[in-house]
């Protein structure tokens, strides 16, 4: 048994309830609020990390140029004007990371709240089975409701709202405060028993893993392969992180592995996946897939060192490149900016992932790590898939290049994770790195 | 910060960081390393020959402005089978099926086919050409994966009418035989293509400058044919035919004048339009007789022979000579063709009572130089240069040529034996006869006008004069009696005509056919101011061995109407001199 040493913040704020110092105005050793405790003056935005929030909006910015770029050849009219309303949904976005930081409540209030946000989650999912469109040829669902001004996949959404959840449950045993949580699991403990109990029991990893599982056989029955994927991802790279026994982190992979097996049959169903799949094993079995590819490493690799320039691009502009300013719009940038525009990209997300793991790191409490850390996992795992099909590494899946692809639902969960993790920044006050 | 926590963090970062050297490790390879062989493939992939659509085929139309040939907008019907699901294509091939008149379950194998890779087929054509009202009726129906695309295609309004002299144009748009064969790249519309890129609609983009010119029709072509008097040709043609059950023939008619061709027809002929039924014939009949056939013409050939005769003042009409039935040329025995011997004759009467031997003497005392010079200032053994497809240069022989050529040609070749003519060539050489001793080059286009409408006319070319003005006007008196004492089945009331008769025997290996002749007739009027040269050339006539009999007989009924037809007054009517020799056929038919 490994003992776990608790911080000077632990030390102060996990007393029990009867040994906690007087909170009302705030921990004495970090910025952390109490649950019902307001913001107190600028004081706070101190801890803001205006380098993420700098990022992000050279990220969107960067978004929208190669949107405006990616359809500039395109023939539907409608198309031309979608960088517009990126860049509206992003100006909004920014503006809700500067809402979700000052919000009066601290991000402990959402923990307060994990049940309903999963219960937002699952029925989301649920109703986009039968209020959501429908492809108009096949008839087949494509995953999203049609709100008249954009259109949401409810899935997004879904992935803060499965790190909120998951986040609270997978930490509850460290919670100590006034309302109980999670009130599901019986009574709180009113006390450390032992140090090591703090981390997650097998209760909480087999509720966190009921979770996350549930929200991806939602997507994965719409069908959508790859976001059921992220649901895992997000899932996975939390409970590494929260700290759990390394007996559940073996568990999870022989059960991850035992599992292949069952997914394929399962994707019987659905021929699309397994086509994708193979298509990605073998491309030149699906004609479609192999054009796809193809087309991508053509516009990738004639890009060359500095690009064909903005709006120049061969392969993007006369429609060589399928799905342009979503799925496909890394080989857009790749073909028009070059190596030199696809590294700044990754220079941003770097500072990005960086900026996040730094609040990971700093994060006054296990709640607000797990958070980042889901929002930072959501990212990153879209990062890497997208790339990763774009240079054909990785299976062709319909996931989008965050900040990058067009899409106001997926941008705007995005912001609020961003939004969220510059919540729990500004909620610390020393630095432990 | 827990230990734990901090580890697998470790952990986590380094497996990132491996991930973003593989990606980046890619990124290098497809981007600076591989730079070279992507932008080639893009380039391949998006760089294609353009072609900009094409505007019609030149039209094809008769002296007086009447469309012999013209273009239809036709459509092709095509599919993209890869596009298509089972049920569009079952729906597809039921309604193709219904419309097109073609089996249901050979659309649906033609939709079904796979391609050398077993990939199924992006583009496969269903029918072409279809008519417009069956392409617009597919095109309305909007069915998913079937394409419908307008083309050209060439129609022939008058159906057979002058089919060989017109010759036929595949869906390719490529002419074939007679004028559309001669003027194939002529009448072709201009193609303007260059290299250039196109979308992945294959639908080119003007980032390159596209070339200033847009592409033109093709010219159009007057002929000098009449659609009167091939109409009245053709259907003599078919009346002689009939008649004297001959196998085939050939009939030309011209102005000696200007050796405009009027009319030329043969039989069997076909419909340009429909000319892939007769790829089936053995042999098709798309090759014009006229040009590309050359055949012995027998005594037909006396008028050339007598000609140079004529002009070389050796002999005069009434120089006389002995005929004892036979003379031997170079070895071997000619006979007439009676076998009878005729006592004293004058060089006339070798054309009017058709002497075999007297021909022979004629040529023996000219000898082969001054014979073959004339045979050979007449045109004959070479194409006459006239604008039609396949013309061939017939064939004959001359001292020079040791293999072939034997004294007794010279013998046998003055009444039209050993030697072989196309019908053009024949009636090209008496038209020279006709037109006071000059021979021009037949043509069968009058006027080309150009797609800006630029009109360039032909002009006469003259070959040669052959013989002398005084020896044509002689000789044309000397075929005036050939008509009047001799072949009385050519007189055409009212009209002083002069011409000759022609029955060949049929060469064969080894010797010459027993059965089946090839009767001619050449004749023209009116004389003294020949405005019309008629050929006729009956193959293998059943009724009559003799031209007398059949070809002559086919002439005069011909002659008679075309008189008529062409406005050329009898010679009843007074004229005041050069009246009618001022004017042309084209004048008189307007």
């Amino acid at each position: 048994m490994q003992a776990v040493r608790l911080s000077a913040h632990d030390e102060a704020c996990w007393q029990p309830r009867e040994a906690r110092p007087d909170l009302s105005k705030g921990c004495p050793t970090c910025a952390f609020y109490p649950v019902r405790g307001r913001m107190t003056g600028l004081r706070a935005w101190r801890h803001f990390d205006y380098v993420l929030l700098v990022v992000t909006i050279l990220l969107t910015a960067y978004g929208v140029v190669m949107i405006y770029s990616a359809n500039l050849g395109s023939p539907d009219p409608r198309l031309h004007n979608l960088w517009r309303r990126q860049a509206l949904i992003g100006a909004a976005g920014i503006g809700l990371i500067l809402l979700l930081a000052a919000f009066p409540r601290n991000y402990q209030w959402l923990g307060d709240f994990w049940w309903l946000a999963y219960l937002l989650a699952v029925v989301l999912l649920v109703l986009v089975f039968f209020f959501g469109e429908r492809d108009q040829v096949t008839g087949q669902m494509i995953g999203w409701f049609d709100l008249g001004v954009f259109r949401l996949q409810p899935a997004f959404p879904a992935m803060i709202l499965l790190a909120i959840s998951a986040g609270a449950v997978l930490s509850h045993r460290r919670r100590r405060r006034g309302s109980p949580a999670p009130p599901l699991f019986g009574a709180p403990k009113t006390s450390i028993v032992n140090e090591t109990t703090r981390r997650p029991d097998f209760v909480s990893y087999l509720t966190s893993a009921v979770m996350a599982l549930a929200l991806a056989a939602l997507v994965f029955l719409q069908p959508d392969m790859a976001t059921a994927a992220v649901f895992v991802f997000i899932w996975l790279t939390m409970l590494l992180e929260s700290d759990i026994e390394v007996r559940y982190l073996v568990l999870t992979v022989a059960l991850g592995l035992g599992s292949l097996i069952p997914l394929w049959d399962l994707m019987a169903h659905y021929p699309y996946m397994r086509e994708r799949v193979l298509g990605f094993l073998n491309p030149s079995s699906n004609p479609d897939v192999k054009y796809q590819l193809e087309q991508a490493f053509i516009a990738i690799g004639s890009g060359g060192l500095l690009g064909k320039g903005l709006g120049q691009g061969t392969q993007s502009q006369l429609r060589y490149l399928p799905v342009r300013h979503t799925d496909f719009i890394f080989a857009v940038l790749a073909e028009e900016l070059g190596f030199v525009g696809v590294m700044l990209l990754f220079a941003l997300y770097l500072v990005l992932f960086l900026r996040l793991l730094r609040i990971v790191l700093i994060a006054p409490d296990i709640f607000g790590r797990l958070l980042v850390t889901g929002t930072l996992a959501m990212i990153l795992f879209q990062v890497v898939v997208n790339v990763g099909m774009n240079l054909g590494l990785l299976p062709v899946a319909g996931l989008p290049l965050p900040f990058i692809s067009y899409g106001p639902a997926a941008l705007l969960t995005m912001m609020v994770g961003i939004g969220m993790a510059e919540n729990v920044a500004m909620r610390h006050r020393k630095l432990e790195f | 910060m827990a230990e734990g926590p901090r580890r697998r963090l470790r952990l986590l970062i380094t497996l990132l960081i491996g991930l973003v050297l593989v990606i980046v490790a890619q990124l290098v390879q497809v981007q600076i390393v591989g730079h070279r062989f992507y932008e080639e493939w893009g380039r391949e992939q998006r760089e294609r020959t353009i072609v900009m659509a094409e505007p019609p085929r030149g039209v094809i139309r008769d002296r007086n402005g009447h469309l012999l040939a013209g273009n239809a907008v036709m459509y092709s019907i095509e599919a993209a089978p890869s596009f298509m699901s089972d049920e569009d294509k079952e729906a597809a091939a039921a309604k193709l099926g219904s419309l097109l008149h073609v089996p249901v379950a050979h659309i649906e194998q033609l939709l079904n086919s796979r391609d050398e890779n077993g990939q199924e087929r992006k583009w496969v054509q269903v029918a072409s050409p279809v008519s417009k009202e069956v392409g617009e009726q597919v095109a309305a129906l909007r069915l998913r994966g079937i394409t419908v695309r307008p083309l050209w295609a060439r129609v022939y309004p008058e159906g057979t009418l002058a089919s060989h002299a017109l010759g036929f144009c595949t869906v390719e748009i490529t002419g074939f035989y007679g004028v559309e064969g001669f003027y194939d790249a002529l009448l072709r519309p201009e193609r303007v293509e260059w290299e250039g890129p196109v979308d992945s609609a294959s639908e080119p983009i003007p980032w390159r400058a596209a070339p200033v010119a847009l592409p033109q029709r093709g010219t159009e072509l007057v002929l000098t044919l009449d659609r009167t008097v091939q109409a009245l040709v053709e259907e003599e043609l078919a009346r002689s035919v009939q008649e004297y059950q001959a196998e085939g023939g050939t009939i030309i008619v011209m102005d000696p004048r200007t050796f405009e061709i009027l009319a030329v027809a043969s039989l069997p002929n076909y419909d340009p339009g429909r000319y892939v039924e007769f790829f089936d014939q053995n042999p098709p009949p798309f090759e014009d007789p006229a040009v590309s056939q050359q055949y012995e013409p027998g005594s037909v050939f006396k008028v050339l022979t007598v000609a140079a005769a004529l002009d070389a003042g050796l002999v005069t009409p009434e120089t006389t000579y002995y005929d004892q039935g036979w003379i031997e040329v170079g070895g071997q025995v000619i006979e007439n063709a009676s076998h009878q011997p005729y006592g004293q004759r004058t060089v006339a009467d070798i054309l009017i009572e058709s002497l075999n031997v007297g021909a022979a003497w004629l040529s023996t005392q000219m000898g082969p130089d001054t014979f073959y010079r004339y045979v050979q200032a007449f045109g004959i053994g070479r194409p006459t240069g006239v604008d039609l497809a396949g013309e061939v240069s017939g064939q004959l022989w001359l001292p020079g040529d040791y293999e072939h050529w034997h004294p007794s040609n010279l013998g046998t070749n003055a009444f039209g034996q050993g030697l072989a003519v196309t019908p053009l060539q024949m009636i090209a050489a008496v038209a020279a006869v006709a037109n006071d001793g000059a021979l021009l080059r037949p043509h069968i286009v009058a006027r080309r006008i150009g797609p800006g409408g630029e009109v360039s006319i032909s002009q006469p070319v003259i070959e040669a004069q052959v013989i002398s003005l005084q020896t044509a006007r002689t000789l044309t008196e000397i075929m005036v009696r050939v008509v009047e004492e001799g072949v009385h089945q050519a007189r055409v009331e009212g009209y002083r005509v002069a011409g000759k008769t022609g029955t060949a025997q049929i060469p064969i290996p080894g010797g010459y056919d027993k059965e089946g002749t090839i009767t001619t007739f050449v004749g023209f009027g009116p004389v003294p101011d020949p405005q019309l040269i008629i050929l006729v050339k009956l193959d293998r006539p059943k009724t009559s061995p003799w031209a007398s009999e059949t070809a002559a007989r086919a002439f005069q009924r011909l002659a008679t109407r075309l008189f008529v037809v062409l406005g050329i007054p009898p010679e009843s009517v007074p004229l005041h001199a050069g009246g009618t020799g001022e004017g042309t056929v084209a004048e008189a038919t307007r």
